[in-house]
């Protein structure tokens, strides 16, 4: 019963993407609002109706033929413009329903690749790419989604309603970029992903429900990307099994009573072994590719984490090479501050802490905790108490989350019992 | 056995903030508990009723006056109604305790029983 329940869940978000792309193929993108407004309407009237008539046999026509007609009515009653689109073309509802609702399962149709190419478009804010492709193909809920963006839902819902009107303004098409504005586009749509993954991932204030369901999305979608059999790519595959083995450890993250746990504390039992298959297996995929993207970087050290059966086994070794690779694609400070950790890991802590202090001043603001935390791991490690407990305190005074203010909050307590977080 | 009638009555607009898997959840809630009646005989007919809230008729002198109910914007709206079979008016109110209706803050239901006697 409860598995039932959790499938018509799953359907309802999982069609919402498929749906909408079907009502925009006749309706064009620059409806995107209304369409949304009646897909919404006829999810609505399957809730208050289905509970008396049963679950039709074919779930997703009937939302889609119930949202067409809103949508048609909408468009009746509003001024009427000239399109080009008839509206009254039938998309062909007997391709709905015939897929598995399994979670990660379904290969996205050209539909909905077209959707997800639009709206990470690169003329967007990357903010808005994030929060329109979690509305629309998604189907997240203004609330889950302010909760797990961390922003309120009246500002959400005017970032929303601003990049709606961009695409409407540009005239955008709704179709799979061309081949030769496909590499591009790709990799927008890769860095999307990897930012809607990491808005989830790393947050660390909203539920743990919303931001788990934000990882699981950009899982999805990028193995549904990776798949496709024209927009899919290596670099996409590599960028899923990025987040597979990332998303593998979600489970071991916290304590019993709901802490957060370091990677060397972490219980390696729980993590989830079935994402680390899958990570593996498009790791592997991702081999194909000629060139080394960043996401290939990426999942390697990925990899080297979500199979190392204890943390003492790390190969610290292999890690610092394909940091050393991912700087040379991306000399940003954030890849360079991982990159001076694992070195300290690999190397020793003197070592870690020169190339930490050479990457701290060059960090973005909100990095800074992340900074100030490594800086004073290895200063603790080097047995220099005092500059230690001055770094930890900086961090805590910077870090906005909660979580996180109480790791240090540990270290620093920790660190007064003369009992230094050696590893 | 005797028969009971639930009147759903609800507030279409708390359905507003809703998620789509949340939706779903619902649904799949209230399928669930009008199968596992069902299963055991217990479910009578069931029926929504339209959102327009129909007429209220009333007789005013020679003639009929014919107010609108409540539409969809109403506060307090019957959205359909479920019979169920129950040796007593405890076990029928057992039974409408357990119905998903009452999961969605500001719906309630009405357990009225039908008149045996007839």
């Amino acid at each position: 019963m409860s598995e039932d329940a959790h499938q018509l869940a799953v359907l309802f978000r999982e069609q919402h993407g498929r749906l909408l792309a079907l009502l925009l193929r006749e309706s064009g993108l620059a409806r995107l609002a209304a369409a949304e407004d009646a897909l919404q309407q006829a999810m609505l009237a399957a809730l208050r109706r289905w509970p008396f008539d049963g679950v039709p046999q074919r779930p997703a026509a009937w939302l889609f033929e119930v949202a067409r007609r809103a949508l048609v009515d909408e468009y009746r009653g509003g001024a009427r413009r000239e399109t080009g689109h008839d509206l009254h073309a039938l998309a062909d509802p007997h391709t709905l329903d015939a897929a598995p609702v399994e979670r990660f399962a379904r290969e996205l149709d050209d539909d909905e690749l077209a959707l997800l190419f639009a709206v990470c478009h690169p003329d967007l804010p990357p903010a808005s790419q994030v929060a329109l492709a979690l509305r629309t193909l998604g189907g997240f809920g203004l609330r889950e989604l302010a909760a797990g963006l961390l922003t309120t839902e009246a500002a959400l819902a005017q970032r929303l309603k601003r990049a709606r009107d961009a695409l409407a303004t540009r005239g955008a098409a709704l179709e799979v970029p061309a081949p030769e504005a496909l590499p591009a586009r790709r990799d927008a749509v890769l860095t999307a992903l990897y930012l809607m993954f990491n808005e989830g991932y790393q947050s660390a204030a909203g539920s743990d429900y919303a931001r788990r369901e934000l990882c699981f999305e950009a899982i999805r979608l990028a193995r549904a990307l990776a798949t496709h059999p024209v927009a899919g790519a290596p670099q996409a595959h590599a960028l899923a099994a990025t987040l597979c083995l990332h998303a593998a450890r979600l489970s071991g993250r916290t304590d019993a009573d709901g802490q957060p746990l370091l990677l060397p504390q972490q219980p390696r039992d729980r993590w989830d072994q079935g994402l680390v298959a899958m990570g593996l297996h498009h790791l592997d995929r991702a081999r194909a590719g000629a060139a080394l993207t960043r996401w290939h970087c990426e999942a390697a050290i990925a990899a080297a984490h979500a199979t190392a059966p204890r943390y003492a086994d790390t190969d610290w070794a292999s890690i610092v090479e394909w940091y050393a690779r991912l700087v040379a694609l991306d000399p940003s400070p954030v890849p360079r501050l991982a990159q001076a950790i694992a070195i300290g890991e690999a190397q020793g802590a003197a070592q870690g802490l020169a190339a930490v202090e050479e990457v701290l001043p060059l960090l973005p603001r909100e990095r800074y905790p992340f900074g100030h935390t490594a800086r004073a791991d290895f200063l603790a490690r080097l047995g220099r108490i005092d500059a230690a407990r001055e770094a930890y305190t900086l961090a805590i005074a910077q870090t906005r989350s909660p979580a996180e203010r109480r790791v240090l909050e540990r270290k620093l307590a920790a660190l007064e019992c003369g009992d230094a977080v050696r590893e | 056995m005797n028969q009971y009638l639930l009147l759903l009555h609800e507030t279409p607009a708390a359905y507003a903030g809703i998620t789509p898997a949340e939706m779903g959840a619902i649904i799949e809630r209230y399928a669930a508990w009008a199968r596992g009646l069902g299963e055991r005989d217990l479910l009578g007919p069931s029926q929504k009723l339209t959102d327009d809230g129909g007429l209220h008729l009333r007789r005013q002198g020679a003639g009929t006056l014919a107010t609108d109910g409540p539409f969809a914007e109403a506060k307090d709206l019957v959205g359909g109604f479920f019979t169920i079979h129950a040796p007593n008016r405890d076990e029928a109110r057992r039974i409408a305790e357990t119905c998903p209706h009452l999961d969605t803050a500001g719906n309630w239901i009405e357990l009225r029983e039908i008149d045996p006697s007839a």
